[in-house]
């Protein structure tokens, strides 16, 4: 009979000894020191830690129409080791999607795991590749940011990007107010992915984003749109603008910018289409800035409208002729007169009857060569020159708005200005924003006074005379009073000349003029009827102020 | 004399027995019924949980399909829209649109 040696039966034993011990010490150390770790390990198998985005807030219109809102559209992703047949499900997807099936199923062959087929679909195209219940698709809802009025509104509006960033326009100056503070959801699902109502559930709600409510009017902003589309097309300008300001309180009516883009389909946008030329497009006036020049000039009784000078067709200033518009002479010209005919050596007569300090201290005092202010995201400051660095002729080329630029929104809430008795407001599109907290409403804010009321009405009466009687009569309207000026102003060159033959033609105007209720701007850069390119601001002009005359109901203040 | 009293004894201890029995027995039924309840409630909570999260997500459903009709609506309402339309039915914008002023209607009267 065969025995075990009693030396062998110890070292088993000892072998077993020794690796209960490791196995033990192991297990002391996962229920002590690992215990947090093992602990983790398993709780993240069945934890799900999610962020709850917070949903962006909405904006509209100050009547309460819908400008832009977030809805959750699907996307449709596949797994295309999960598709049995790649060839034909690219081919309905194809038909579907309205799309070639070719880059379709060269993605299915590509050997990923997963993709994107299509993001945002619009719901009737969900819904109906929904039912094929082709095995390997699957949906995501995902947020995405829509308006309603597609291009409508674009330049004031914005956009929102892919990641969710809001971009240019209200979008971009409010963004961190709109798109809120996500929230946090922690808990323990069940294997189906359910979340379970018992166990851990730690919730941080999301602050969803403010609504926004605009002083745009959809009205005025689709009847500023509509002509300045029209008038891009007659002119095949290179870019234009109009604007429509309150000029009781500096708020924004309508901004339109040309060219323009749809806020949905950014990535189909020209990049220059994306600046808002409103407020991101200094350009040099020319004669729409001769108001100003005037104004400032009566508020200091330099002169008065009813003083006159000869009027030869020029003027030397500083050593240089400066000449009407095509040279044209018109002998004695009161100062009512130069803005009827808008004349260049009389603009530049006030100009240097008023000197150069004063005239350069009123384009400071009427906002020029600083932001405005705005609520918007991009605006730039426009460019007046440092009185120390200007040249003996800039007091006379000033005075008729050539070597200073501005943003058209500076010049209109300078016309605003003229029209509400004096008062320069910071311009806004905001008017209410409601948050968790309540409603905020945007006060107006006064910038200064750059005018007495008397001044101001001194010059509405030439205004008014200039559209009834002098150069703007193209934008006189049936039954109502208008008021504008007429600009046409000379481009300049990267070399300091100014371009041949190409122009900036714009119309700044308000009615009624007695009792101002709106001013509009429209500014067309490089329009193809050049110096007649005022014509077609002023039609521009026209109709946007006769539809909105219709739409406010605003009674005629004469006889048709 | 001692017989007798070793016999009491012993059926002394088997009923105290049998009531410890009892007890036990009771004890384990006890705290059988008790998880009972708490595993019936604990299930009953759950299975609300689920119902809760298919209401939820029902609600978040129809809250987003209020906002899709609601956009649809705001395209429907969209002025440029309503003008297209009209263009496309062969209507044309007005030039003129003559007003009569309040004042003189009140004149008339």
């Amino acid at each position: 009979m065969q025995t075990v040696r009693p030396r062998r039966l110890r070292l088993l034993f000892a072998l077993f000894a020794v690796a209960s011990l490791v196995l033990a010490g192991r297990l002391a150390y996962w229920q002590t020191f690992g215990r947090d770790e093992l602990l983790a390990r398993a709780t993240d198998q069945i934890r799900s830690d999610l962020v709850v985005a917070a949903h962006r807030g909405v904006i509209r219109d100050r009547n309460g129409a819908i400008l832009a809102t977030t809805v959750e559209l699907r996307s449709l992703y596949a797994l295309p080791l999960r598709i049995p047949d790649h060839a034909r499900v690219a081919h309905d997807l194809g038909i579907l999607l309205g799309r070639d099936p070719t880059p379709i199923r060269a993605a299915l062959d590509s050997g990923a795991e997963w993709l994107y087929v299509q993001r945002w679909l619009p719901e009737e195209t969900a819904t109906a590749i929904a039912a094929l219940n082709i095995p390997g698709l699957g949906f995501l809802y995902e947020p995405k940011r829509l308006y309603p009025n597609d291009a409508i509104g674009a330049a004031v509006l914005g956009f929102v990007n892919d990641n969710g960033d809001g971009v240019n326009g209200v979008e971009g100056y409010y963004d961190a107010s709109l798109r809120g503070t996500d929230g946090r959801l922690v808990v323990e699902r069940d294997p189906s992915d359910r979340d379970l109502a018992v166990g851990l559930r730690r919730v941080v709600a999301p602050r969803d984003g403010a609504d926004l409510t605009l002083t745009i009017d959809l009205v005025a902003q689709t009847a500023a749109d509509r002509e300045l589309a029209t008038a891009m097309q007659k002119e095949r300008a290179a870019s234009g603008s109009i604007l429509v300001i309150d000029p009781t309180d500096g708020s924004i009516r309508a901004l339109a910018s040309a060219p323009t883009y749809d806020p949905s389909a950014v990535r189909l946008a020209d990049p220059e289409a994306l600046r808002d030329r409103a407020i991101a497009w200094p350009y040099e006036p020319g004669s729409t800035m001769k108001a100003v020049t005037i104004a400032a000039a009566l508020n200091e009784h330099v002169v008065k409208p009813s003083d006159a000078y000869n009027d030869v067709g020029y003027t030397i200033v500083g050593g240089r002729r400066l000449n009407n518009a095509l040279g044209k002479a018109y002998g004695p010209t009161t100062v009512s007169q130069i803005l009827e005919r808008s004349l260049n050596a009389g603009a530049a007569w006030v100009g240097q009857k008023l000197g150069a300090q004063r005239l350069a201290d009123y384009f400071e005092r009427f906002g020029f060569g600083t932001p405005t202010g705005v609520d918007l995201a991009g605006e730039v400051s426009g460019t007046v020159r440092p009185l120390a660095e200007w040249y003996p002729v800039d007091v006379g080329t000033a005075s008729f708005g050539q070597g200073v630029s501005v943003s058209p929104l500076q010049l209109a809430m300078a016309y605003a200005a003229l029209a509400n008795g004096g008062t320069l407001y910071r311009p806004y599109v905001v008017a209410s924003r409601r948050d968790a907290d309540g409603e905020h409403r945007t006060a107006p804010v006064t910038v200064s006074h750059v005018v007495t009321p008397e001044t101001a009405a001194a010059i509405r009466g030439m205004l008014l005379s200039t559209v009834d009687i002098g150069i703007a009569h193209n934008a006189a309207i049936s039954g109502f009073s208008v008021a504008g000026k007429t600009g046409t102003a000379q481009i300049a060159s990267p070399d300091g000349n100014y371009v041949d033959d190409q122009y900036v033609s714009s119309f700044a105007g308000f009615f009624p003029a007695d009792d101002p209720k709106y001013v509009v701007l429209v500014v067309l850069e490089k329009p193809d009827s050049r110096l007649l390119g005022t014509l077609t601001a002023t039609d521009a002009f026209k109709g946007v102020a006769q539809d909105i005359l219709r739409y406010a109901r605003i009674q005629p203040d004469r006889r048709p | 004399m001692r017989t007798r009293r070793v016999a009491r004894r012993a059926i002394a201890a088997s009923s105290w027995d049998l009531r410890i029995f009892g007890l036990a027995i009771a004890a384990i039924v006890l705290c059988f019924g008790l998880a009972l309840v708490y595993v019936s409630q604990t299930t009953a909570l759950s299975v609300a949980g689920y119902d809760v999260q298919k209401l939820a997500a029902q609600r978040d459903e129809l809250r987003r399909q209020n906002s899709l009709l609601e956009v649809q609506s705001a395209r429907l309402d969209s002025p440029a829209r309503i003008a297209a339309d009209a263009r496309r039915l062969g209507m044309v914008q007005a030039r003129y649109v003559p007003v009569i002023p309040a004042r003189s209607l009140a004149a008339k009267r």
